[in-house]
């Protein structure tokens, strides 16, 4: 069970989160005019770093946000929390 | 012992919206300004919900008047008395028994904030009132569930506590 910092409401249970996969996956602006492949890496490719990955959260049990968080895949730690369309922050370097 | 009843009769409505000349309009028709801090209560009766959510509580309609002062405005009222059951869970031992099945820490909750959280998996928006007082706010649906597990958690309370 992971705590996961609510931006708005603190400090919660994992299973008050729906969890929205990888952030920073930008939909490419004209889909018919990508390859299949190029199309086919948009859907389906995905990082899955062993380390931190940044993820899309949404306090579904609360306030029905969505934000994103860096979370090591190991450890589980949650080293920052951060609005939707924010640049990605940098993981401190205890972290990586 | 502690004791749940529905509270009948209520008016809500969820409010949506944002922005100065949004906060000034609500502020004219309601008469209070909503809470701008998350997870307060504003002593009118308007909850936060979310940076641009709230919940109105009245005992009677509000949405007409607010309807009428945010003409033209980009936002949104939603009569939700029907969609949402009020439950109010009062006397000693109240709060141990809220607290046995939600896992959020009841103890710095006050009148003048509210929580929006999970009871016995179900989703709750909980209000501390005076004197000890907790009011539930749970979707229609999920009210008999959530009733019938309050009382069972009062009854095992009961059971459990000292003669």
């Amino acid at each position: 069970m992971m705590r996961i910092e609510c931006p708005w409401c603190g400090g919660r249970d994992e299973t008050e989160f729906h969890y929205g996969g990888e952030a920073h996956i930008a939909r490419p602006p004209d889909p018919d005019a990508l390859s299949d492949e190029a199309w086919a890496d948009y859907l389906f490719m995905r990082a899955n770093p062993k380390g931190v990955h940044a993820e899309r959260w949404m306090h579904a049990q609360g306030c029905r946000r969505w934000f994103n968080l860096l979370r090591h895949t190991v450890s589980h730690d949650i080293v920052a929390v951060y609005p939707m369309g924010a640049p990605r922050p940098e993981a401190p370097e205890t972290a990586r | 012992m502690a004791e749940v009843r529905e509270i009948d009769g209520l008016s809500l409505a969820v409010l949506r919206g944002g922005g100065a000349e949004f906060r000034a309009a609500v502020a004219g028709a309601l008469g209070f300004g909503l809470p701008e801090a998350p997870n307060t209560v504003a002593a009118g009766g308007a909850l936060w919900l979310g940076p641009d959510e709230w919940l109105l509580v009245s005992g009677e309609d509000q949405t007409g008047p607010l309807e009428e002062a945010l003409e033209g405005q980009h936002c949104a009222v939603v009569d939700v008395s029907e969609a949402r059951a009020v439950l109010e869970l009062s006397g000693p031992g109240a709060t141990e028994v809220l607290a046995s099945g939600c896992r959020l820490d009841l103890d710095p909750l006050r009148p003048g904030a509210c929580a929006q959280t999970a009871l016995a998996r179900a989703h709750v928006l909980l209000e501390p009132r005076a004197g000890g007082v907790w009011r539930l706010y749970v979707g229609r649906s999920f009210a008999a569930y959530a009733r019938a597990w309050i009382e069972d958690a009062i009854a095992l309370q009961a059971m459990s506590a000292p003669p």
